[in-house]
């Protein structure tokens, strides 16, 4: 096929300033957390029974200890890896409706539609470009992350490392985001509905996942069928990516990818 | 020549129904190698329907068709090779400029021809530096052209092309058809413009309310196409003498103001009316739906 990698190669150097903006951005975040953990950690370590009020742990989750907290490896956890993603939801649900609806709803698909390639093959390229871009998104954040690290004394014992594990630990969790995003745009043809539906399903799982820690009977079950619940950012700092989470989450986006696919082979392009 | 081996479009029962919107029923069509067929029908009537069910951008809910003796929608890319398609409602990359939009698409096309480009551009006074967010609508639907006249194709599928376009570049578009169907290719353009198809076209069908209700080649359309005509003139005329015209009817004369129908030629009118001294004349083109109406009857629909 003369025409792989054509709209792979569009995508990233239309998203060259997306990827800069983001990526420096959460590198400057990460950056300036971690050379205030000395000031911050100090101020909540006296805060353990409001750290463990219902409040904190349907926004902190695991993170909601304050012994943990005040130390390297929680701190950089909550900071990095607990929030990270929420910001990055933003930009992953985007990317993923991005990759077709977009193009749809502005009718640049029939254009692109009009040229010898099938359905599958815009798909599976912008997809390609979307994984590179959060990639470089998170590699940003993780150099930012690192060089507060380094610039900070009492975070040195977390090890470069671990950093690197934690930046990559988020690709499968923000890309499952911009899955469900393609995924929804792709069955609704509906840009607004498709985000709509992925932001509440995101923020839905987000707090399932952490109330789940205080109200094990009420919300166990449910848990299982939350992916933030596959996402464990202070074991990641603790122990090392935790394999058979990341397996799941990349599981279930490549599951997510072959039913956008399979939707996007069998309907009508919207005019 | 048997026609039916020469068909580059063959279109079998084709049918679209939303729910109870029926935008396109049974729709059986042949088009032909080297013919510009012109796909006439008001807004709504289920062209832009039928183009889009040829590119496989909807599917059909009955029938089926093949372009080039391939299955529109088993063999849709394979088809595109050989395509060149204008949407009716063109969107372009609004931060590209021309040149990216053709870059882009010939790269997916493996490849395009810049000097075929800038020949183009030049004959249509495009800019093609210019960003595609910075061109007007007219502009827009030149860029739109180049991109489906680029690779040459064996047929093209143009959407109302001619829409904001000026009439000095309609003429080069008009002129640009004619090039490409003396070479033996196929252009399948829908337009609500009948001058326009029987300036241009071998044959047209009309649709209405997403049916095919005639296929007609243009000489036999041009029986059908009539205009109404106003003179204002300074004394008074004998509508009799007007009406003895050929081609001329439904005369009304009232204070020296003269409104009747013409079909054909409008040669003898002027001359006539070259003998009175002419204050004012109008001229009105009916709507596709009125010369529909007038010829096919509300039955026909």
């Amino acid at each position: 096929m003369k025409n792989v990698g054509v709209i792979f190669k569009r995508t990233l150097w239309d998203s060259r300033i997306g990827i800069l903006s983001w990526g420096i951005g959460l590198g400057l975040i990460a950056l300036f957390e971690f050379t205030l953990f000395p000031s911050i950690s100090e101020a909540f370590a006296g805060m353990t029974e409001l750290l463990n009020s219902p409040f904190y742990k349907a926004f902190l989750g695991e993170n909601a200890d304050a012994a943990a907290f005040a130390t390297p490896a929680g701190y950089i956890s909550t900071y990095m890896l607990a929030f990270v993603p929420l910001y990055m939801a933003v930009y992953a649900v985007l990317l993923g409706l991005g990759v077709v609806a977009n193009e749809e709803e502005r009718g640049t698909l029939d254009v692109l539609l009009g040229t010898p390639i099938p359905r599958w093959q815009v798909i599976v390229e912008k997809s390609a470009a979307v994984l590179v871009i959060l990639l470089l998104v998170l590699l940003l954040n993780g150099v930012g992350a690192l060089i507060g690290v380094l610039m900070t004394p009492e975070l040195a014992e977390v090890s470069i490392g671990r950093i690197i594990e934690g930046s990559f630990s988020m690709l499968p969790i923000t890309l499952v985001m911009a899955a469900m995003a393609l995924f929804f745009s792709t069955l609704l043809r509906s840009r607004n509905l498709a985000a709509g539906i992925t932001g509440a399903i995101i923020i839905a799982s987000y707090f399932v996942t952490n109330l789940s820690s205080i109200a094990e009977e009420a919300l166990g079950t449910i848990k299982q069928f939350s992916f933030y619940s596959y996402y464990s950012p202070l074991r990641t700092m603790e122990n090392g990516i935790v394999w058979n989470e990341f397996l799941i989450l990349s599981v279930i986006v490549l599951a997510l990818f072959g039913l956008a696919i399979y939707a996007f082979q069998r309907r009508d392009i919207a005019v | 020549m048997n026609q039916s081996n020469n068909a580059v479009i063959h279109i079998e029962g084709l049918t679209k129904h939303y729910g109870n919107v029926h935008a396109l029923t049974d729709l059986r069509l042949d088009v032909y190698r080297g013919e510009v067929f012109g796909y006439l029908g008001p807004n709504g009537a289920g062209k832009t329907t039928t183009i889009r069910m040829l590119l496989d951008l909807i599917r059909p809910t009955a029938g089926h068709a093949h372009i080039f003796d391939m299955d529109i929608q088993q063999d849709s890319v394979k088809i595109r090779e050989r395509l060149g398609n204008l949407p009716g409602e063109l969107s372009l990359w609004n931060h590209m400029t021309g040149w990216d939009v053709i870059n882009y698409l010939g790269e997916l096309r493996g490849g395009v021809d810049k000097n075929y480009v800038g020949q183009l551009a030049d004959r249509l006074d495009m800019d093609m530096s210019r960003k595609v967010k910075a061109c007007s609508s007219g502009m827009k639907r030149k860029l739109g052209l180049i991109q489906a006249l680029m690779h040459k194709p064996d047929l093209l599928i143009l959407d109302e092309p001619t829409n904001g376009l000026d009439p000095l570049v309609q003429q080069t578009f008009y002129s640009l058809i004619r090039e490409i169907s003396s070479e033996g290719r196929t252009v399948f353009m829908s337009s609500h413009n009948l001058p326009e198809v029987e300036h241009v076209c071998d044959r047209v069908g009309i649709l209405r309310g997403g049916r095919l209700a005639a296929v007609e080649r243009i000489g036999d359309l041009k029986r059908v196409y009539f205009r109404w005509m106003t003179l204002r003139l300074d004394d008074s005329a004998n509508p009799q003498a007007f009406e003895a015209l050929d081609g001329v009817s439904d005369v009304t004369a009232h204070n020296g103001t003269l409104r009747f129908r013409v079909t054909g030629e409008l040669d003898p009118v002027i001359k006539l009316a070259a003998q009175h001294h002419v204050i004012d004349m109008t001229y009105e083109e009916p709507t596709l739906e009125t010369i529909f109406l007038e010829y096919y009857g509300e039955g026909a629909s």
